[in-house]
């Protein structure tokens, strides 16, 4: 055990300076990807954006006639053959009645497609750019950006080191536990990267939330029979995790249901509680803590580790932003049952396997783009158990992460499935024939017929007034023949 | 006796003089004009109007995903989607009528790529379909049983295959 637990602590040393290390580069190395490729592709989307008039550009259509139609591109900035192609789909996308708005981000999507030689880092980039483009403030997205850079770092042999720890740390009934907890907890992480919060302290409220229950239950079934009675130590260890539970917001029955599953059996659990009611009432929870020697010992819930805390784990999962992600950290006195809590460090690591945009479909006339995207930053895969068990800090993330979902991760659903976009336009124009073949329909003669009803189409019909129509331009071409 | 030849006071250069800053003009790199500059050059230089269009231009293509506006030089094709591969249009523009000709035939280009077919439109000018079909563009037209605004002219309404 002893040794696993310095294997653990080495990998974990190792990992911290790695991950440093790699933050601070990734950091530099974000800031100028981010400028190249923004540069490179949101400069025409940018322009859609910022203009109050959304044009589309025929230009933008017409690039696949080859050179020429390169060369006209190039006038609104489309220099190469691919981003010709991500501007020409996307256009197509808003020509039939796509957000216009969209546009960039379909440009961009595109783009990241069709350059299949673009390294991880610069998709994450590219990823990073549609949000930029879709509105998100540069600042989340820069976030976001080291968040899923930092995924792509970390060493193969470092996760395989530390999943060997934990088989040898944990019996194989707590393993899968401890994994989700931590699963948990890295996703609570990167909420917290994403949200400017506190990184390590994400990771713990996550971990304690995702795992102390089941901690417990484990506990208690292990370690039952030999707590079961209700004595003055096992009433202290239980006063212990009773105390944690309410410093951690649950409310007195929750905290004391908690308590006593992790120390006491079925049966003595009732007993139990109210021998704990009687010797707590009054008390805060430093209190209790500061009253019930045991409640510091690190004996509870049957979690022997030796050294009364948990050793640094690592776990792997899906990562919500598309890579493996880990968590390394230690846990050693205030998570009930005696593990500290001085999380230190909070890893994202993997294969570098990131791919968060692909687009499918080839020529969507007719009908929006359909991105596919590995986006399992979905709302059922964040979620920890249950509202009841949450506390307000982990609602209050819960919500933050979602709205960030909503916001910027739209373009792919949950699992690799395909999504897609769909525009809801927010108010409908209902068209009305003005005879058939007329120029426009209500929607278009409301766009021109501005002023009096019965305004001409094109320009004014005062006297003297020219209409809007260059009819010059058509009495030259007339006459020329003649 | 044959007069003295007098030296000719006005030279065929100078004779020659506006043709040539005509075609000057016309062969000058086209200067590419914001929208409402061409809404404004559209309405004749009536600054309100131009603005009042380019605002309600923004709001309806911002909230209708029929209705777009495309650009080919210094020409914007306002165009409502029907949704059976036609489109009803009509346009605003700025160009010279070189290239105006060459605004229709990117327009053309744009729009089979976009896989649209056919163009509907009112003909207020019936030059537009000798310009059209120099762009490439066959234009089939119909009464429209209105009246152009000189009274006396009937309407007609164009169908442009892309």
């Amino acid at each position: 055990m002893a040794k696993a637990v310095k294997s653990v602590a080495r990998a974990v040393g190792g990992a911290v300076k790695t991950v440093a290390k790699a933050v601070t580069s990734v950091v530099q190395a974000a800031a100028s990807v981010v400028e190249k490729v923004v540069d490179k592709v949101v400069e025409v989307a940018a322009n859609v954006i910022q203009n109050p008039l959304p044009i589309l550009e025929t230009v933008a259509l017409t690039y696949a006639l080859g050179p020429a139609g390169l060369a006209m591109g190039s006038s609104i900035g489309i220099t190469t053959t691919t981003m010709a192609a991500a501007v020409s789909s996307a256009t197509v996308t808003a020509a039939n009645g796509g957000n216009v708005q969209q546009v960039a981000t379909s440009a961009l999507a595109t783009y990241v497609a069709a350059n299949p030689g673009l390294s991880g880092q610069e998709k994450i980039v590219a990823s990073g750019a549609i949000q930029l483009a879709s509105g998100a403030k540069p600042e989340d997205v820069i976030r976001n950006v080291i968040a899923s850079t930092a995924s792509n770092q970390i060493l193969p042999g470092t996760l395989n080191k530390l999943n060997t720890a934990i088989a040898e740390q944990f019996p194989n009934t707590i393993q899968e536990t401890v994994k989700s907890a931590l699963i948990n907890a890295e996703r609570q992480a990167v909420a917290a990267t994403v949200t400017g919060q506190d990184v390590s302290q994400a990771a713990l409220a996550g971990f304690a939330g995702g795992t102390v229950s089941d901690l417990a239950q484990w506990g208690a079934s292990v370690a039952a029979p030999k707590m079961e009675a209700v004595n003055a130590k096992s009433i202290g260890i239980a006063a212990g995790e009773y105390a944690q539970y309410k410093v951690a917001g649950y409310s007195d029955e929750q905290a004391l249901n908690k308590a006593v599953q992790g120390v006491f059996s079925i049966q003595a659990q009732a007993a139990a509680k109210e021998e704990l009611k009687k010797q707590t009432a009054g008390l805060s929870g430093e209190q209790i803590i500061a009253a019930f020697p045991y409640s510091q010992s690190g004996q509870a819930t049957g979690l022997d580790t030796g050294t009364k805390q948990l050793s640094p784990v690592t776990v792997t999962g899906e990562s919500p932003i598309g890579g493996s992600l880990s968590v390394l950290s230690t846990f050693p006195p205030d998570i009930p049952g005696g593990a500290k809590r001085d999380a230190t460090s909070v890893r994202y690591g993997g294969e570098p396997s990131l791919d968060p945009v692909t687009v499918t479909g080839d020529k969507p006339i007719g009908e929006e783009l359909s991105l596919a995207g590995t986006d399992s930053f979905a709302a059922e895969n964040i979620a920890p158990p249950s509202a009841e068990e949450k506390t307000p800090e982990q609602l209050r993330r819960d919500s933050i992460l979602l709205s960030l979902i909503n916001k910027n991760f739209d373009y792919g659903s949950g699992g690799g499935g395909t999504k897609t976009t769909k525009t809801t336009p927010t108010t409908k124009t209902t068209p009305t024939t003005q005879g058939q073949g007329s120029v426009g329909t209500s929607a278009l003669a409301q766009a021109l017929r501005i002023g009096d009803v019965g305004a001409p189409i094109f320009g004014r019909d005062e006297e003297g007034k020219k209409a809007g129509w260059n009819l010059e331009s058509l009495r030259y071409m007339g006459n020329a023949g003649e | 006796m044959l007069p003295a030849p007098q030296k000719n006071q006005v030279s065929e250069f100078q004779k020659n003089q506006p043709v040539m800053e005509q075609v000057k003009k016309q062969n000058a790199k086209v200067e590419r004009m914001d929208p409402i500059e061409i809404l404004e050059y559209s309405a004749d230089g009536d600054k309100e109007l131009a603005t009042r269009t380019y605002n309600k231009l923004t709001q309806l293509v911002n909230n209708d995903p029929n209705f777009r506006i495309m650009r080919a030089n210094n020409s914007l094709f306002i165009y409502n989607n029907l949704k059976n591969g036609s489109i009803s249009l009509a346009l605003e523009t700025a160009d010279s009528p070189k290239v105006f000709i060459d605004s229709l035939k990117q327009f053309r280009l744009a729009m089979k790529v976009a896989g649209f077919k056919t163009a509907i439109f009112e003909i207020d000018n019936p030059l537009i379909i000798k310009a059209a079909k120099i762009a490439g563009i066959d234009i089939k037209t119909q009464p429209s049983g209105a009246m152009l605004d000189d009274g006396v002219t009937p309407g007609l309404i164009g169908i442009g295959e892309f």
